[in-house]
């Protein structure tokens, strides 16, 4: 780089001291979680490729203790990430839009979309060998 | 000089979608794995599903594609939080791994 950008000293822990910091960084680690949720699923695709012994073995992983933990963790910061998601929708939403329905719709209609979608997938899942 | 090409827009309007999908998907995608084991998610159902079906292969690429780049943008964003000052070529490292992630995924569904 040719130019050298005046970087500001901080300390190390600035999002320590205020809780809107705090609460900022626990939603943005969701991304680190999903990114390797997201990495498992898509082995998860390979071993169902490679055939039924490898996505049994990975069924039989997603069962383990610690992966448990890692999607229930995944699960809590995915859900804090979808309701800041639905929260700041109407402020990225088409202004006029925003101007012609109001805030609330924008965003409960977003999380009812979300609902209805996430219900439709453990419907789907659920389903067992009947579908 | 030429009007420099600017690849920011098409990062952040990846990094949206992301946003989208990981709230719309991975919701009930980890409360099915939780919850049910090989017998319900049985390998020929599921096989059937992601790697015959069109709808399968194409709903799995949807929920996850835009995830990849979408956490990335954040994971490359979120060091400068954490006092990392990545130049270009880190840069380069997460958003190569986006794509190589992207590629995998829709090679291993068609």
């Amino acid at each position: 780089m040719s130019r050298r950008p005046y970087v500001r000293p901080m300390p190390g822990n600035w999002f320590m001291k205020h809780p809107a910091y705090r609460f900022y960084m626990l939603r943005e680690s969701s991304c680190v979680f999903n990114l390797l949720y997201c990495i498992n699923l898509l082995n998860g695709l390979f071993k169902l490729a490679a055939g039924p012994d490898a996505w049994n073995a990975w069924m039989t992983m997603q069962g383990n203790p610690l992966m448990v933990v890692f999607a229930l963790v995944t699960l809590g910061l995915t859900l804090i990430h979808t309701i800041t998601f639905a929260n700041m929708a109407p402020r990225v939403a088409p202004q006029q839009v925003r101007k012609a329905v109001g805030d609330m719709p924008i965003r409960n209609g977003l999380l009812g979309g979300v609902v209805v979608v996430n219900i439709v997938i453990i419907a789907l899942a659920a389903m067992g060998g009947t579908a | 000089m030429s009007k420099p090409k600017h690849i920011e827009p098409l990062l952040w309007s990846l990094f949206g979608a992301g946003g989208m999908t990981i709230a719309f998907f991975m919701t009930g995608i980890i409360l099915s794995l939780v919850f049910f084991d090989a017998s319900t998610l049985s390998y020929e159902r599921m096989h059937a599903f992601f790697m015959e079906s069109w709808i399968g292969r194409l709903s799995i690429i949807v929920a996850l594609v835009p995830s990849y780049w979408g956490c990335i943008h954040r994971v490359y964003h979120g060091m400068h939080d954490l006092q990392i000052h990545a130049g270009n070529g880190i840069k380069v490292l997460c958003y190569g791994f986006a794509m190589v992630l992207s590629i995998a995924t829709v090679v291993v569904v068609i």
